[in-house]
């Protein structure tokens, strides 16, 4: 920050402006005093930030540099463990898996986000607000809940689809087999978090400018052309929020197959996601070392596409 | 000068050393020589010198059968303190333990653990060897198979607390509706009532899937022994004859679609249960005070199926008592060891759970005890008294069953989840694991 601007925001805010030094030796002392000072600001977070971020990552990067077996003991192996994640198809599975449920779930989930948060804004309804919390309420079940209900209804010997079976007379595929159940899995996570990002859109959609509205409306702009030319160039930035959200919710996909396995053994494997594969390494199979680096790739993976995801939602 | 100083430190060393193995060995044999008493001594003044000392001890469970053998323990040691941590499941206690052990603090002194686990966790150094506090000379109060199971490659690492030969629970009314008037005394009567349960009402089956813990165990009995392993050096055969035998006949119910999709333990496996649909279970006799969760009076117990009518079973689940190698109250676990191998702990023990000890499965009471669960007031416990000396001899768990057993889905898993060829299935089961097993420094199928 230069003087001039220091004097400029004072003068902003009211306050005299800074009796201007004149003496050698003194800006320099307050330059220093000025510089510390802004530790006591950003200290707090600083300290949590390098506790709870930085220590850990270091700590896994640390640890994917080694090599600990059940036999043998602890040796440095240097980017081994980096060299077989690269080739490790069961890695690449999982992976390949979360990208598909990346291009597939996620668009259908922010499109109906957009639509139920559009179609709330669009002053044609009524009892906004429990429409809003109705919507937002499956983020607000826990997960393990929510797998819950959805098993039930997933069941094909004693649940939801054995009923309509029943009933109807017929035999419909069941959704916890082998095939169908990512699907099933991106269903939930589709239920589950529809609310939360149409509420991201919503609040987005309340902070345009009325004036806008008003232009486009004597311009003679109808709904959709509203809808396209102002409303969603509006909240642009809110999708891109939501969209990397999402992104990184993707790769990071663990709690739904994690607790559906106990639902469909035969059908998620422990090898179903990066993070299901990195949590079996090291918790059933003491693997910390290459889990790590399992993790550490996946999440270089997951940095690389949010960040080209961002690039090209800037672009436009 | 130098070396010769050298040597001097090396001479004393040497002799340190054996003085202390010499000690050891003293304390070893249980001499009662005072001069051992304290936190270090493993002589039986030790242990009765520890139970005098304000203690706690704390103990990580899954089960809740574990707590009145504490407040037993306690009522007689009131000086001792129990802290008991209960987790989900006992996946979770390895866990948390393994996690613990690597950390090199944070153990408890007390854990149950699961036969099937306690190889690993002795190769992991996570248990002590209790045969220096004369916790050996139990052996004759159990089965043969799970005393087996607590000694592992030489150690004593635990006390068996329950047991679970295999036997078959069936639904005498669904076998009766679907006309199978006696339990099957071999495979092939079980394959023919598989087919007559299914045929008379296709929602029903004669048996679910399984799990990794009851494929081995059936294979198990099946007379298969898939796993050895000698310290480092392991082989693994998922295909001998035994191994096959199972996993072929178990091909052909399971492309006949007469085997039930739902996994054990799930909601829909208890539902399958209590609503007919479910005709029996291959399992540990330790589900025999469970079954009234599951309807009353209309399940039966029958030994398990086997090749040739004679009866041969296996082991499935059951745990027992460790202490942790962490523990600095060894003496004071010893004592728990010890209370829960006889007399009144031992009592407790077998009021909660079905036990491994021989006492009980000779004692009338416990033998002609009913259960509202059974038809015709059977006496359930002789039959599972009966299977425990009907055990196969020869078993082994790998080292590494746990992780075994987490990528069983992986390719086991899938084939029956698949109808696919179960295998072929084991074969790549087989691979991963001789893989496994190579890179964490053992000798596998080498």
């Amino acid at each position: 920050m230069t003087d001039a601007t220091i004097q400029s925001s004072r003068r902003a805010a009211g306050l005299p402006a800074a009796v201007p030094t004149t003496a050698a030796g003194e800006p320099k002392l307050r330059k220093n005093k000025r510089k510390w000072g802004g530790w006591w600001f950003v200290g707090p977070f600083m300290i949590v930030f390098t506790l709870v971020f930085v220590a850990p990552l270091a700590y896994a990067i640390y640890l994917s540099l080694f090599r600990e077996t059940l036999i043998g003991g602890n040796a440095f192996v240097g980017f081994e463990n980096y060299l077989t994640a690269l080739s490790d198809p069961k890695f690449w599975e999982a992976t390949l898996r979360v990208s598909l449920f990346l291009v597939i779930q996620v668009p259908i989930m922010l499109f109906l986000a957009m639509f139920a948060a559009l179609a709330l804004d669009s002053a044609r309804l009524r009892w906004v607000p429990f429409y809003r919390l109705s919507i937002f309420l499956p983020y607000a079940v826990p997960g393990v809940v929510a797998v819950m209900i959805w098993a039930y209804m997933y069941g094909s010997q004693f649940g939801l689809v054995a009923d309509l079976n029943h009933f109807l007379g017929i035999t419909l595929p069941s959704p916890l087999a082998e095939n169908l159940i990512m699907i099933s899995i991106g269903n939930i996570v589709t239920w589950e978090f529809v609310g939360y990002n149409m509420l991201i859109f919503f609040s987005a959609l309340k902070a345009v400018p009325q004036e806008l509205y008003e232009a486009a409306e004597i311009d003679g702009a109808g709904t959709f052309r509203t809808i396209w030319s102002i409303k969603l160039p509006q909240i642009r930035g809110a999708i891109l929020i939501a969209t990397l959200f999402s992104i990184i919710g993707s790769f990071q996909l663990f709690n739904e197959p994690s607790i559906m396995q106990a639902l469909a053994p035969n059908a998620i494997s422990s090898y179903f996601t990066p993070n299901m594969y990195a949590f079996n390494l090291s918790f059933a199979g003491s693997q910390f070392n290459y889990a790590a680096a399992i993790a550490i790739v996946s999440g270089l993976i997951t940095m690389v596409v949010a960040y080209a995801a961002q690039i090209a939602g800037n672009k436009k | 000068m130098k070396i010769a100083k050298n040597n001097r430190w090396l001479r004393f060393g040497a002799a340190a050393t054996a003085s202390v193995v010499l000690a050891g060995t003293l304390f070893g044999c249980g001499t009662g020589n005072d001069a051992g008493a304290g936190a270090g001594g493993t002589s039986q003044a030790d242990i009765d010198a520890a139970v005098q000392k304000e203690t706690t001890l704390t103990w990580w469970t899954w089960s809740d059968g574990n707590q009145p053998i504490a407040d037993a323990f306690m009522k007689k040691y009131p000086k001792i303190k129990i802290d008991m941590v209960k987790l989900e499941n006992p996946d979770a206690v390895v866990t948390k333990l393994q996690n613990a052990v690597k950390a090199g603090k944070g153990a408890p002194d007390i854990v149950p653990v699961e036969y099937q686990t306690l190889p690993q966790l002795t190769m992991g150094k996570a248990l002590a060897d209790m045969t220096p506090y004369g916790i050996d000379k139990y052996k004759d109060n159990f089965t043969a198979s799970t005393w087996n199971a607590v000694n592992v490659g030489g150690k004593l690492v635990g006390l068996p607390l329950d047991s679970g030969p295999m036997v078959m629970i069936y639904n005498k009314d669904l076998f009766a509706k679907s006309g199978v008037t006696e339990a099957p005394k071999t495979w092939d009567d079980f394959a023919a009532a598989s087919k007559k349960i299914h045929a008379a009402d296709p929602e029903a089956y004669i048996a679910n899937s399984g799990d990794a813990g009851f494929f081995t165990s059936m294979m198990w009995a099946s007379g298969g022994q898939p796993f050895k392993s000698d310290g480092e050096k392991i082989t693994i055969n998922v295909q001998d004859a035994g191994s096959k035998k199972f996993a072929s006949y178990w091909n052909t119910l399971l492309n006949a679609s007469e085997l039930s999709p739902v996994p054990t333990w799930s909601d829909e496996w208890t539902k399958a249960l209590t609503q007919d649909k479910l005709g029996s279970l291959l399992i540990g006799s330790w589900m025999i005070s469970g079954m009234k969760d599951y309807g009353l009076g209309k399940w039966q117990v029958a030994p398990m199926p086997s090749w040739d009518g004679k009866g041969a079973t296996a082991e499935n689940g059951g745990s027992s008592l460790a202490v942790t190698e962490q523990s600095t109250n060894k003496a004071v676990g010893a004592a728990l060891l010890q209370f829960a191998a006889e007399g009144e702990g031992r009592d407790v023990i077998n009021a909660n759970g079905f036990p491994s000890n021989t006492a009980a499965m000779d004692d009338p009471t416990w033998l002609n005890m009913t259960f509202p669960a059974y038809a015709g007031d059977q006496k359930a416990n002789q039959v599972g008294a009966a299977a425990a000396k009907a055990v196969v001899p020869g078993w082994q768990y790998l080292p590494y069953q746990g992780y075994a057993n987490n990528v069983f889905a992986d390719s086991v898993g899938k084939a029956l989840g698949n109808k696919g060829d179960l295998n072929a299935a084991l074969i790549d089961w087989q691979k991963t694991l001789v893989d496994y097993g190579n890179t964490q420094g053992f000798t596998v199928n080498k």
